[in-house]
């Protein structure tokens, strides 16, 4: 008995040994870096581009992968110019600025690691323009009833496209508080806002990257990072108007440091003590028109970035406008509105 | 006045035409009646009808049913069923005739009693695409952990792959899992998998018959774009009582049958249970009694099926059957801690899926030449987890109570009518209807809080629940399986159906078309067209089956999936020897659905409708199968070259960047050879080899830095197309071996002692790969590899059954 035992358990032992694991070689043939350049052309900014070179999956070396050799050249509308490495922004620079309806191609050659070039057309800037704005008290059983708001800031801005077809828009609110000084009335502090949106603008547009802040669920982003919604036409609605709700938060009684204009060191303050119970709110909205490209490179590597936690998601592949190697050559043109309100504290 | 004459020579020579049919009509009669197995009574589904001398037949359908419409006068009918004797009768037809018969089995080739292929299967019919395998054969494959199963042995056969090893899901002619029909006795199975589809749900001691339809399906078939499997269950036999009983690694299985009124009412019922939670918890048991623990565990998993038919003859015109299917995963722990002074606390977990599945039948002969089956059918498909923990602690003196519920699930009520007509032998007429109505139930989520205390008593319920989804799905159709001439037979048939949701409607109007061209007695051309509509879909993770995958119907946005699909082949008969076919086929597939990039099954925050998008598909591929049903040694061979191809491009829907990419399961090559050999009355061995291109998957294979261009900080990965990895090919041989011995209680009785071994040569097949990084802190180096995972390495297991 005691023999079969013993042959049982080394039966047992020797099929555990066998579901095992090994290791396979990799029998593809794209294990060669690639060449990648990365570039956001946007009207009125220098252009800095990017190039580096690809990490095949299996290589250990995690070193910069950034070229600073190689052969960069750029052209707009028919005009090349080589633009120098900066080696603080380990980018290459190009100090003209791009215009809306602006050619850009952007090359790039390694010996070791080939040639690539992309080419962007910088799309014709839409206008965003300030519809009309109100005030309402802070509904405290809505999802965000946790801040100490006190009312509710509610704006609209209208987006209009100055040519026919489909649009590509990335909106940016930077929604900002000036707190000034009980005495001289002068600013102590700037900061930004706290932000909410209403569950039909949620609904409304194609959000990609602000759940967190909607569901307020993460404060650190909450009160640090910029809503930004990257979207396309068709999911505005037919009169382009978008409506969006800030609420107007009372400062807490904690101590705060405050800078007050030309003054370097910063001091403390309690709002309750020195400040003004008026607070100037002002909330910008940044459109930028995107073109295609930019749009579905945005919107691929939002959701890579989304899908990293999960094993079970499938890859996504974000999108490359690159001949030749792997990057982007975005573009985008500007346009913003900026609202502005007062609000005083009882 | 010439007019006046043409008009009444017109009327005279239609008056004739009249009399001339009424009196053609007078002179034929119809020879009907079932056809069964002699010992136990159980009808024989495909058994071939043919009267020699006019060289017209019929096949019993899928309740042993025939008609035969033949010529006043004399009569040679040979009726015959592979695996059993023919028989042979001659007589004079002078009236319509009730002939029921029963055949016997060819004992002397009992090694393995085979049935084989159909007659409308095989080169003779018009039906291609289509294969029967008999349980028997079923029962011969030789299984991991020893286990038959039905659709393990489907996998085997050209045109049909499995998913991830140990699946038992179906891949047919590179369509997705969902895209299947599984019909037990005429009633679809939702959710056919257990242990993460590691065993289905079919019991092979239940069942009698089973049939894949891989392409060319007739018109009563609908709702799937890929296959049917028509699974029918034994009725039971209707003069003796017989069992099976057999004890193995995983589970013990019983099957019952008998009379319950000898020659009129029969039962057959069995049940499956795995109990690896029995040998878990006497071991936790004894583990907390000997160390006369405060606290105790219980936990384990176990599933199991439970079969249950009834069969009642009213007369030679009407039968009833009632057949019901039950099967439940069950995974459970509780933890439960005693202690006098501070009190207990209690935990328990639980999570249980499975479907109920019933039919009532009613079969009546309306006339000789016409058939009726009505069926009020139900099904469901439920899951349900449960999460719970109880306090009591006496120095507070505080009760808490808490608990969390999650269930969701598919419910169909169904009532169909069909009907075989055969006016002629040159027509065998089906025509028939049903109405569905579906209740989908998606996640319903519900939290229970109890506290009381010496002061309060708190008591609280919150339920998430979306709305159960109401549908109405109505078919109708015909069809007519028609010799042209003698070399022709055609198969014409039209389904329409309706699926309404939500206020929503789609119809589909659905022709089918197969036909067999005779080169010679023993072989034929075959060529068929068929256009099938998909209401449902199943959103799963693509490589495991899990029970929370969700059948949704179409909705507003997500239209039904839809197929094109032709296929030609040649089918050749060697006597004595063995069926061989060859196929070819062309799919297109429009309006299906994956997940979006980045998506996840695992995220509940967002639509459904959101997560998935909608695109194409093409698959295209040739098949060879050799299938040997007589004799010492049978088995067969089979091989499939496939692509299957996936193209996802339209607007908010893109994957692979629109570009057409590999599907998840295309394989190039697929090849298995199935042989059981039969010794001597006491010895038999079966033996499987499987040869098949890797699975293929997506694999990031170079990363660039994103330079801040999006929300992406740090690196992008990148792959040339979508599965652009393939893994390593899978192949392994599977044997089993079985001893027979006579039991002398009881006359046919035995015990079969069965030896299996799962991977006979332990070939490390792959399961999954991923990246493997270590830093080596001695040498400083770091080690990067892709790592394969095998999980089912050699597995040698036994089993004893005994039959009586």
């Amino acid at each position: 008995m005691n023999r079969t035992i013993r042959y049982m358990a080394v039966a047992c032992a020797v099929m555990l040994a066998c579901a095992c694991v090994k290791d396979i070689p990799y029998n593809g043939n794209d294990s060669e870096p690639m060449i990648v350049i990365n570039c956001m052309a946007r009207t009125g900014e220098p252009l800095d581009v990017y190039v580096s070179r690809s990490r095949f999956f299996l290589d250990t070396s995690y070193d910069s992968n950034k070229l600073s050799d190689a052969d960069v050249s750029v052209t707009i509308n028919s005009v090349t110019q080589k633009p120098s490495y900066d080696s603080d922004e380990e980018c290459y620079s190009d100090n003209r600025t791009v215009m809306p309806g602006d050619t850009i191609t952007v090359r790039a050659s390694h010996p070791q690691f080939g040639n690539a070039t992309a080419t962007q057309v910088i799309p014709m800037p839409s206008t965003i323009s300030k519809e009309k704005e109100s005030r309402k008290a802070f509904n405290k059983n809505n999802n965000w009833s946790w801040t100490w708001a006190d009312s509710v800031w509610s704006v609209s801005v209208c987006i209009k496209p100055e040519t026919a077809g489909r649009h590509y828009y990335r909106l940016s609110l930077y929604p900002e508080r000036s707190i000034k000084s009980k005495n001289d009335k002068s600013i102590i502090s700037v900061e930004s806002s706290r932000f909410g949106l209403t569950q039909s603008t949620k609904m409304t547009l194609g959000l990609i990257n602000q759940e967190s802040i909607l569901d307020g669920e993460d404060e650190y982003s909450f009160y640090y990072s910029t809503p930004t919604y990257t979207f396309s036409d068709e999911k505005l609605p037919a009169d382009g108007m978008l409506t969006f709700e800030i609420a107007l938060d009372r400062p807490n009684e904690e101590p705060f440091y405050g800078y007050l204009e030309g003054v370097e060191e910063p001091e403390e303050y309690l709002w309750s003590r020195d400040a003004d119970k008026t607070i100037d709110y002002q909330c910008r909205f940044v459109l930028e028109t995107l073109s295609e490209e930019t749009y579905q490179y945005l919107l691929s590597a939002q959701q890579y970035e989304d899908s990293g936690w999960s094993i079970f998601s499938d890859p996504v592949m974000v999108l490359s406008n690159v001949s030749g190697g792997l990057g982007i050559l975005g573009s985008s043109s500007t346009s913003e509105s900026i609202f502005i309100t007062s609000y005083t504290f009882e | 006045m010439k007019l006046k004459i043409n008009k009444m020579k017109r009327l005279k020579l239609i008056a004739l035409l009249m009399l001339s049919t009424a009196w053609t009509t007078a002179q034929n009669y119809t020879i009907r009646g079932y056809i069964t197995d002699s010992k136990s009574q159980e009808t024989l589904i495909g058994a071939t009808i043919l009267d020699k001398n006019s060289g017209k037949g019929s096949i019993t359908n899928e309740y042993g049913f025939y008609s035969l419409t033949l010529p006043h006068g004399n009569v040679s009918l040979s009726i015959g069923y592979v695996g059993y004797r023919q028989f042979s009768n001659e007589f004079r037809l002078e009236s319509d005739t009730l002939l029921n018969l029963s055949l016997s089995e060819i004992t002397e080739l009992s090694e393995v009693t085979i049935n084989g292929n159909r007659l409308e299967l095989g080169v003779q019919g018009s039906q291609m695409s289509a294969i029967d395998l008999p349980v028997e054969q079923i029962k011969a494959v030789p299984a991991m952990f020893g286990e038959t199963d039905v659709l393990k042995a489907l996998q085997l056969l050209p045109g049909v792959q499995s998913g991830s090893e140990g699946s038992a899901g179906l891949l047919v002619r590179g369509g997705n899992p969902d895209e299947n029909l599984l019909l037990l006795d005429g009633v679809p199975v939702y959710n056919v998998n257990h242990l993460m589809g590691m065993f289905s749900t079919f019991n092979p001691d239940a069942i009698k018959n089973v049939t894949l339809y891989k392409g060319s399906f007739p018109a009563h078939y609908c709702g799937r774009l890929s296959s049917v499997v028509d699974i029918r269950m034994k009725d039971g036999d209707m003069n003796d009582y017989h069992g099976n009983f057999s004890i193995g690694f995983v589970s013990s299985k019983l099957n019952l049958e008998g009379p319950i009124n000898k020659g009129k009412t029969s039962f057959n019922i069995s049940a499956r249970r795995t109990y690896s939670d029995l040998l878990l918890n006497s071991a936790l048991l004894g583990a907390s009694l000997i160390g006369r623990e405060t606290e105790k565990y219980m936990a384990g998993y176990y599933f199991y099926d439970l079969n249950a038919k009834i069969n009642h003859k009213f007369s030679d015109n009407d039968r009833l059957y009632f057949s019901w299917y039950s099967g439940d995963d069950d995974v459970y722990f509780r933890y439960k801690y005693k202690s006098t002074s501070e009190g207990n606390e209690f935990v328990k977990l639980g999570w249980k899926w499975g479907n109920v599945v019933s039919a009532l039948r009613w079969n009546h002969v309306i006339n000789p030449k016409l058939f009726m089956d009505l069926t009020a059918s139900y099904t469901q498909y439920r899951h349900n987890m449960d999460m719970g923990l109880q306090t009591e602690y006496r120095q507070e003196q505080e009760k808490t109570k808490e608990s969390i519920n999650m269930h969701s699930g598919i419910f169909d009520k169904t009532m169909r009518a069909d009907f075989h007509y055969n006016p002629t032998p040159d027509h065998e007429i089906r025509f028939g209807s049903y109405l569905t109505h579906h209740t989908f139930r998606p996640d319903v989520a519900s939290y229970t809080s109890y506290t009381q205390n010496a002061d309060t008593t708190i008591n609280n319920t919150t339920e998430l629940a979306q709305k159960p989804i109401r549908a109405m799905e109505w078919q109708v159709y015909a069809e007519d399986n028609m010799s042209v001439t003698d070399l022709l037979k055609v198969n014409l048939g039209l389904s329409s159906s309706l699926f309404s949701v939500n206020g929503h409607s789609y119809y589909s109007l659905e022709p089918r078309l197969s036909g067999r061209m005779l080169l010679s007695d023993n072989l034929s051309v075959k060529a068929g067209y068929a256009y099938m509509t998909q209401y449902v879909h199943l959103l799963s993770n693509n490589s495991i089956s899990l029970p929370t995958d969700l059948w949704v119907p179409v909705t507003n946005n997500i239209r039904p999936e839809n197929s094109h699909q032709i296929a030609g082949g040649l089918f050749y008969n060697i006597e004595d020897l063995a069926d061989f076919s060859v196929e070819a086929y062309y799919k297109r597939m429009n309006n299906l659905l994956e997940y979006k990039e980045g998506a996840s099954f695992m995220t509940s925050d967002t639509d459904w409708q959101d997560k998935v998008a909608m695109g194409r598909g093409w698959s295209y591929g040739a098949e060879f199968l050799a299938q040997r049903s007589i004799g010492r040694l049978n088995g067969w061979v089979s091989y499939t070259w496939s692509r299957s191809r996936r193209q996802f491009d339209r607007e908010g829907m893109v994957l692979n960047g629109g570009r057409p990419f590999n599907a998840k399961y295309d394989r190039r090559h697929d090849f298995s050879i199935t042989g059981n050999y039969k010794f001597s009355d006491r010895f038999d061995m079966s033996a499987t080899w499987m040869y098949a291109t890797g699975n293929c998957g997506s694999l990031y294979t170079q990363y660039y830095n994103s330079d801040n261009m999006s929300s992406v900080y740090g690196e992008i990965g990148y792959f040339e197309e979508r599965n652009n990895f393939r893994m390593n090919p899978y192949h392994r041989l599977d044997l089993s071996f079985n001893w027979h011995k006579e039991l002398n209680f009881r006359e046919g009785a035995e015990r079969v002692f069965n030896l299996s071994i799962f991977n006979a040569y332990n070939n490390r097949n792959p399961y999954l790969v991923f990246i493997y990084e270590e830093y080596n802190s001695t040498t400083q180096q770091t080690y990067k590899a892709l790592r394969q995972v095998t999980i089912f390495p050699i597995i040698p297991t036994i089993s004893y059954s005994i039959s009586f």
